[in-house]
C-alpha cells in the first residue's frame, strides 16, 4: 500500500503539469482547428519562450514575471510572422508542402538555437517566484503552483475569447468555411494569421511560466511539442476543453506510472494511452466528427 | 445598380460563362434562369468576388468591384445567399446571424435588423440557441436569407433558394422575398424553379450553357415559347 502523502503529492504534480501540457496544446489546437495546418514546430515557439525570458533574466536581471507579457508579444509576433512569410505562400500546395514548411521551420530555430545560444543547460537562478508552501498538508512548489494556475487561466481566456467575442465567432466561421465567412465580410487570411499569433501566444505564456523552474536548451520543446500531438488527438482536433482535459489526463497518467511501475516507462505509458483512444475513439475525448 | 459587362469565367479552361451582359436596377426583383450547369451560381460567385473573370467587367453602384476581394465587396452592401446555404452548421442561430451582421458594427442598428428578421422569420427566434446543422432544411434556408439581411444589403443575391425544400414553404419564401423588395431590397434571384421565378420577377434572363440567350419582363418570358418548351414542358 502507497504512502497516500506522497501519493497525493505525486497526484498534484501531475495536474500541475497537466495544465503546462493543455496550454501548450490548446496554443496547437487553435492554429490547427482554424487552419488545418499541424504546427510542427511549436516546440521551438516553446523554446524561443524560454529563451526570451532567460536573457531578459541574464542581461537585465528582469524578473520571469515581468519577462512573461514581453514573452507573449514576441511568440505573438512570431505566429502572425510564421503564417504571413511561410504558411501563406503554401496554403494552396499539397499537404506534405505545408508539412514540409513547419518541419523545416523547427529544424531551423533548433539550428539558430543551438548556434547562437550554444547546448548548454541553462537556469533561472533565483526566480522570484521560488521557494515552497505548505497548502493543505501538501508541500508546494511556488514556482510550479504559480505556472499551474497561470496555464489555466490563459486556457480559460482563450476559451472564453473564442466561444465569446466577435472576432471568436469570425475565427470559428473562418474554421468551418472560409468561403462562406468571407461573404459575411471576414477576411480570413486576418483570422489565419490571429490563430497563429494566438496559438504562438499561448507556448509565450506556458514558456516563460516553465522557465520559473525547468532547465533551458535548444530542444527544450522536443517533449512538450511531442505530448501536445498526443493531447490534441485525445482531446480532439480544434477542441480547447479536449485539450485541457488531455493535458491532465496526461499529466496524470506520467506521474502515476512513473510512480506505480517506473519513471523511464511514462513516456510508454502515455503513448499507449494514445493508441488506446486513437483504436477505440479517433475523433478524440471530446472531438466532434 | 448593379451592371455585368461581357464577363466570361472558366474552371481550369473549361468556359463556364461566356460574355454574360445583365443589369439589375434599385428596386428591381431580376430573375436569372437556366437549367442545372448552365452557369447560374458561377454568375453570382464572380459578382461576390469568390471567382474572377477572365474577360469583362462588374460594377455595382458606379463603381468597379471586378477587383476587389470578398470580403470587401459584402461591406459595399453585396449580399450573397449561396447555393446549399453554406450556414456555420456548429454554431446556433443567433450566431450565424451576428455573423451576418459582422460588418455592420452599430449595436442599435443590429439590434433593429435583428427585430426585423425575427418578424420576418418567427421560427428564427424560437430556435436563436439551437444549431444551424440541427435545423430542417426550409429553417436553413431562412437562417441563410436572415444571415444575409443582418448586412442591410442594397442588393441581396439568391441561389436557387428554393432548391430542397417543401412546396408549400417555396411559395412562403417567394412571398418573403418579395416583401423583403417591397421593404427596398434591390433582388437578384437565380432559379431552377423557372415558372415562380419568372411570375415574381421585374424582368429575368434565361441562361443557356454559359450563355444569355433571352431576356424581357418575367412575365413576357413566361408566355414565350422557348421558355415554354424549354423549361415548362409546354
Ligand atoms: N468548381 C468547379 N470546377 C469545375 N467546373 C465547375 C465548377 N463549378 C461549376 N463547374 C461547371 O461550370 C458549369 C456551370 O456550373 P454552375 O454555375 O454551378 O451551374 P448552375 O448553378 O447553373 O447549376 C457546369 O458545367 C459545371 O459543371
Ligand atoms: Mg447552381
Amino acid at each position: 500500500m502507497p504512502d497516500l502523502a506522497i501519493l497525493s503529492q505525486v497526484i498534484l504534480s501531475g495536474i500541475f503539469i497537466g495544465f503546462i501540457y493543455a496550454l501548450v496544446s490548446v496554443g496547437l489546437t487553435v492554429i490547427y482547428g482554424v487552419m488545418d495546418i499541424v504546427n510542427f514546430a511549436h516546440g521551438e515557439f516553446l523554446m524561443l519562450s524560454m529563451y526570451v525570458v532567460f536573457w531578459l533574466y541574464a542581461l537585465f536581471r528582469i524578473d520571469p514575471i515581468f519577462g512573461l507579457p514581453v514573452s507573449v508579444l514576441v511568440l505573438f509576433v512570431v505566429g502572425v510572422l510564421t503564417h504571413k512569410l511561410i504558411v501563406r505562400p503554401v496554403l494552396d500546395a499539397p499537404m506534405s508542402a505545408q508539412i514540409f514548411v513547419t518541419c523545416g521551420l523547427l529544424v531551423y530555430l533548433q539550428g539558430v538555437a543551438q548556434f547562437l545560444w550554444s547546448p548548454s543547460y541553462r537556469l533561472i537562478q533565483e526566480p522570484l517566484l521560488s521557494g515552497r508552501l505548505q497548502v493543505a498538508g501538501l508541500n508546494v512548489s511556488l514556482a510550479q503552483g504559480v505556472a499551474a494556475i497561470g496555464a489555466l487561466l490563459t486556457t480559460a481566456f482563450v476559451y472564453w475569447f473564442i466561444e465569446k467575442t466577435e472576432t471568436g465567432r469570425a475565427l470559428q466561421a473562418v474554421a468551418e468555411d472560409r468561403q462562406a465567412a468571407s461573404l459575411m465580410g471576414i477576411n480570413s487570411d486576418r483570422m489565419f494569421a490571429l490563430a497563429w499569433g494566438i496559438g504562438a501566444a499561448c507556448v509565450g505564456v506556458a514558456g516563460a511560466l516553465l522557465a520559473n523552474y525547468y532547465y533551458i536548451f535548444p530542444t527544450v520543446g522536443t517533449v512538450f511539442a511531442l505530448i501536445a500531438f498526443v493531447a490534441v488527438a485525445l482531446g480532439g482536433f480544434g477542441s480547447v476543453p479536449g485539450a485541457l482535459v488531455a493535458g491532465i489526463i496526461i499529466g496524470l497518467v506520467e506521474v502515476l506510472s512513473g510512480f506505480f511501475i517506473a519513471p523511464a516507462y511514462k513516456e510508454v505509458t502515455v503513448f499507449a494511452l494514445y493508441l488506446v483512444v486513437v483504436l477505440v475513439r479517433p475523433q478524440g475525448l471530446l472531438g466532434e466528427w | 445598380m448593379l451592371r455585368v459587362n461581357g464577363i466570361s469565367v472558366s474552371y481550369a479552361g473549361t468556359p463556364a460563362l461566356t460574355d454574360v451582359s445583365f443589369e439589375v436596377h434599385e428596386g428591381e426583383i431580376v430573375s436569372i434562369v437556366g437549367s442545372n450547369g448552365a452557369g447560374k451560381s458561377t454568375i453570382l460567385k464572380t459578382i461576390s468576388g469568390l471567382l474572377r473573370a477572365g474577360k469583362g467587367s462588374i460594377e455595382f453602384d458606379g463603381e468597379p468591384i471586378d477587383r476587389l476581394k470578398p470580403f470587401v465587396i459584402v461591406e459595399r452592401g453585396l449580399a450573397h445567399v449561396p447555393e446549399g446555404r453554406k450556414l456555420f452548421s456548429k454554431l446556433n442561430v443567433l450566431e450565424n446571424l451576428l455573423l451576418g451582421a459582422y460588418t455592420n458594427k452599430s449595436p442599435e442598428r443590429r439590434e433593429k435588423v435583428m427585430a426585423e428578421v425575427f418578424e420576418t422569420f418567427p421560427v428564427l427566434k424560437e430556435r436563436q440557441s439551437q444549431r444551424a446543422g440541427t435545423l430542417s432544411g426550409g429553417e436553413q434556408q431562412m437562417l441563410a436569407v436572415g444571415r444575409a439581411l443582418m448586412l442591410e444589403p442594397k442588393l441581396l443575391m439568391l441561389d436557387e433558394p428554393s432548391l430542397g425544400i417543401m412546396p408549400l414553404l417555396v411559395d412562403r419564401l417567394f412571398e418573403v422575398i418579395d416583401r423583403i423588395n417591397k421593404s427596398g431590397t434591390t433582388i437578384l434571384l437565380v432559379e431552377q424553379n423557372v415558372h415562380q421565378a419568372l411570375e415574381l420577377a421585374d424582368r429575368a434572363y434565361v441562361l443557356q450553357t454559359g450563355r444569355i440567350v433571352l431576356e424581357g419582363a418575367g412575365k413576357e418570358l413566361l408566355e414565350s415559347d422557348m421558355v415554354r418548351s424549354a423549361f415548362l414542358g409546354l
